[in-house]
């Protein structure tokens, strides 16, 4: 065996709610590949399971190439439970003020408004007792959002507050214009998100010490990236994948996946309307769909057949995985779901038989529980009205055969137009990565 | 046989709009949003019988008008008619701040085209015309985008679906009411010293047909000139509609056969029926008129003895700032704040502590600044939300900033 043969990379998407992994040698011979579904089995365990495969024959991972996802599972939250800000006096949580409907991303309890004016002493002094404060509120905090002005507060003084955090063993983020609220939000963001991203970063660690872990972001795969940067590597990827023929006429994907429906253009926008509010990020547009795969279906208090506004969360997930009680609109295309051979691989359960019975006495339940003045509506006629729905969004958002291509693991639901052969494309993401890294190293 | 899902069509194909409405060719209601803070799904129906009448729009045609007097609202805001099919049209309203002129109702876009009198007209003869270019192009793609939708389009034309849709409304509505109250709650409110506005609102069944009733009867009468306060008709109608259908959650099948069992009286030449000339008490009327409907169906529907709680009033505001072409908006209610941008001012003071928001906010550019403040200034909520423009007291009216005024506000949530 030769050192070449030895060395082998890892190809790697982080979905919210699965993921994909996949092992090629440095001949491009995949040596190994799995997918698991997160709500069943932990990224921990299945990139430890990755590591003693790879090691039985006998490989190291060198790098290891990362698409993500996973960071949308935040996007219901307000964040920033264990992060300290350091700010002015009068400018306490002032991102807030510009739509308050927006989740927070700071505990404005763990705000330590300074007066830069004050003397060296009694500034030290007053971050002390407003430390100790905190400290009652939450001693396990370990983040600090340093949120001032240079041009307000001497550099000896910001200085003295550095290090008092960082004697402290805090991990400390800086922004230097606290009047601009698109920045602290994505400052604050990435404090936010730190404990999220550490947390991946050293399971990938612990599973291949010697690897280089790499994330893609923009047009590009990174070593080091702001975590905020994190929400957008799937888009990025996705879009640079699809986008990247200058000559193809096609300036919008259709991606039907089991955690995501949205439609995503060619075209940018510079700002991200995070849940959190606005944060300076450019971006391909996108679009969600007006379903979710992981809506819920359910009989509201009159009886009437409805869809719930939030999709449900990805634990337990549908009854398809196999634990999941709740019907939700990937169970209805359970059928159609059997037919694809990455799903069998990421829900065994859709070869269970009872699994199947239990969906459909469940959607005979829906049908039953329904107001008859109204159309009673059955599992097909559900599943009907959902790819009528699709065909709605996607016909809206101004996607036809000669500009959009169709991608994803649900992407049968999109009609067949008139070119059948154009408008579908088959995607992978660990194929994909591995075809970028080939197309960046040549 | 279709279903209320087809709601989430609707939904669907007029998503790019902020306000619209879809009706037949008779004016009946199939199905609306309104996104906005101020309220427009009535003065849509109004303008739509107006524009049928005298310009009977044809498919592919799009009639504008802004007449704050003759169905419309604001200068500000434009109202499109347009014709999808013989029996179908669209109705949707857009803010566009630099048009300070009354546009009469006109054809706008014939079959399909942009009337070459209106171009010239209304947009080449303007200084920013480019401006106006813009708007209009982005309203009249919109209505593109929807026209896309031929085959549903078709569908939902013919009188069976219409008649199919009506039913499942109908039925809806019917069933949301099953388990609502009945009874009667009556609310007198002195506005501005010398105003009334007195508010009826009933929940009755007759001959098993629950229906609504609102009445306005003794309110005050609008005063002439230039102390007049009042609104159109249609601009209370719209803020009740909607409360009405959100109190129930009847917003996703808010149609026709739901506004049939819905009777408002609105007394003539009232403070809630007379036309203002620019339309500038629209919006506190309107949610004045919503506070005080929201708390008699609160009292109808309440366990607890009636006549318990008394009503106040919140303040709430929304203000246009206008400098140049470029016109921002804030919003400020009692559950939430939202503005579009504060680039311009130096934050002297920006806080939010507990749900308690306060700002000291500095103009910091030479183009002058212009602040329309409209809303209500409740005297009750006045220690908890203000606002102050260089230390006076703003409620209403027009203001001019220039470089160094202070804006100031304290609004708690």
């Amino acid at each position: 065996m030769t050192d070449n043969q030895t060395q082998a990379n890892l190809a790697l998407f982080i979905g919210e709610t699965y993921c994909e992994i996949e092992v090629q040698n440095l001949d491009h011979q995949i040596i190994f590949s799995k997918e698991i579904f997160l709500p069943q089995i932990t990224l921990k365990n299945a990139l430890q399971t990755t590591a003693a495969e790879v090691l039985k024959l006998g490989c190291t991972i060198q790098n290891v190439y990362t698409v993500c996802r996973y960071l949308e599972r935040l996007k219901n939250f307000r964040l920033g439970g264990s992060v300290i800000q350091v700010t002015h006096k009068g400018l306490e949580n002032n991102y807030m003020l510009e739509n308050t409907g927006r989740f927070s991303l700071a505990a404005s309890s763990l705000i330590i408004a300074i007066d830069a004016q004050a003397n060296m002493t009694d500034l030290s002094e007053y971050l002390s007792t407003e430390f100790d404060r905190t400290r009652k509120i939450n001693p396990e905090a370990n983040k600090v959002v340093m949120n001032l002005d240079p041009k307000q507060i001497s550099v000896a003084k910001n200085k003295m507050i550095q290090k008092f955090f960082t004697e402290k063993n805090f991990k400390l983020f800086f922004n230097s214009t606290p009047y601009d609220l698109n920045s602290i939000r994505q400052v604050l963001l990435n404090a936010g998100t730190e404990g999220t991203k550490e947390e991946l970063t050293k399971e990938i660690q612990d599973a291949f010490p010697a690897a280089e872990i790499l994330f893609w972001s923009q047009d590009r795969f990174l070593t080091e990236i702001e975590n905020y940067q994190l929400y957008f590597s799937a888009d990025d990827f996705l879009g640079s994948t699809i986008f990247a023929d200058k000559n193809s006429s096609v300036d919008k994907v259709i991606h039907l996946d089991i955690e995501n429906w949205m439609v995503l253009e060619k075209s940018h926008q510079s700002c991200w309307d995070s849940p959190w509010g606005k944060i300076q990020r450019s971006h391909f547009r996108n679009t969600p769909l007006s379903l979710h795969p992981l809506t819920e279906i359910l009989i509201d208090e009159n009886a009437f057949l409805q869809f719930s506004k939030m999709p449900a969360p990805s634990e337990p997930g549908p009854m398809t995985a196999g634990r999941g009680v709740k019907s939700l609109i990937l169970d209805v295309f359970f059928a159609d779901l059997k037919n694809q051979a990455l799903l069998n691989r990421l829900f065994p359960a859709l070869q269970n038989a009872n699994i199947e019975k239990k969906i459909q006495s469940q959607f005979k339940v829906l049908e039953h529980g329904q107001k008859t003045e109204s159309k009673t509506l059955n599992q097909s006629d559900i599943k009907e009205f959902i790819q009528e729905l699709i065909h709605f969004d996607i016909n809206r958002l101004g996607c036809s055969d000669e500009n959009s291509l169709c991608t994803g693991n649900m992407s049968f639901l999109k009609k067949e137009g008139s070119k059948k052969s154009n408008h579908l494309k088959h995607f992978r993401w660990t194929e994909e990565i591995f075809k970028k890294v080939a197309e960046v190293k040549t | 046989m279709i279903s209320h899902l087809e709601s989430h069509k609707f939904g669907s194909i007029i998503s790019h709009f902020n306000n619209a409405s879809i009706v037949n060719s008779k004016g009946e209601l199939l199905f609306s949003k309104d996104a906005d803070p101020f309220k427009t799904t009535t003065s849509r129906l109004v303008l739509f019988q107006i524009a049928k009448k005298y310009l009977s729009p044809s498919t592919g045609d799009i009639i504008i008008s802004n007449d704050p007097e003759n169905g419309g609202t604001s200068l500000s805001r434009i109202y499109f008619i347009s014709c999808l099919s013989l029996n179908l049209f669209l109705i949707w309203d857009a803010e566009f701040y630099p048009i300070d002129f009354k546009i009469p109702l006109s054809p706008f876009v014939e079959n399909g085209k942009i009337s070459p009198f209106m171009k010239t007209a209304l947009i080449e003869s303007q200084p920013n015309k480019e401006h106006y270019s813009a708007f209009f192009e982005t309203e009249i793609g919109k209505f593109n985008t929807v026209n896309k939708f031929k085959e549903f389009i078709r569908e939902a034309s013919g009188e069976d679906f219409q008649k199919q849709w009506f039913m499942v409304c109908k039925n809806i509505f019917i069933n949301h009411f099953e388990a609502k109250a009945f009874g009667q709650s009556e609310l007198s409110y002195k506005y501005k010293t010398d105003h009334l506005l007195k508010l009826r609102t009933e929940v009755d069944e007759k001959q098993n047909q629950r229906f609504f009733k609102v009445d306005f009867s003794g309110s005050s009468l609008a005063k002439p000139g230039p102390a007049q306060i009042s609104c159109a008709s249609h601009v209370i109608e719209s803020g009740l509609i909607i409360e009405f259908s959100k109190y129930y959650a009847l917003e996703k099948y808010l149609s026709q056969p739901i506004l049939d069992h819905v009777k408002l009286i609105l007394p003539p030449k009232s403070i809630v029926s007379n036309a203002h000339k620019a339309g500038e008490f629209n919006f506190e009327l309107q949610k004045m008129a919503r506070q005080m409907m929201k708390f008699n169906l609160t009292q109808i529907n309440a366990q607890t003895k009636k006549n318990d709680k008394k009503f106040s009033l919140y303040s709430t505001h929304l203000l246009q700032m206008t400098s140049g072409t470029e016109t921002n908006l804030f919003f400020l209610s009692n559950s939430r704040i939202q503005f579009e941008n504060l680039n311009s001012f130096h934050q002297k003071i920006l806080q939010n502590t507990d749900g308690e928001y306060k700002a000291c906010l500095v103009y910091n550019s030479d183009k002058p600044l212009t602040i329309r403040v409209s809303g209500i200034s409740s005297d009750e909520d006045h220690a908890k939300r203000w606002l102050k423009i260089n230390k006076a007291p703003v409620r209403h009216g027009t203001f001019n900033l220039k470089k160094g005024d202070e804006f100031i506000l304290n609004w708690k949530i």
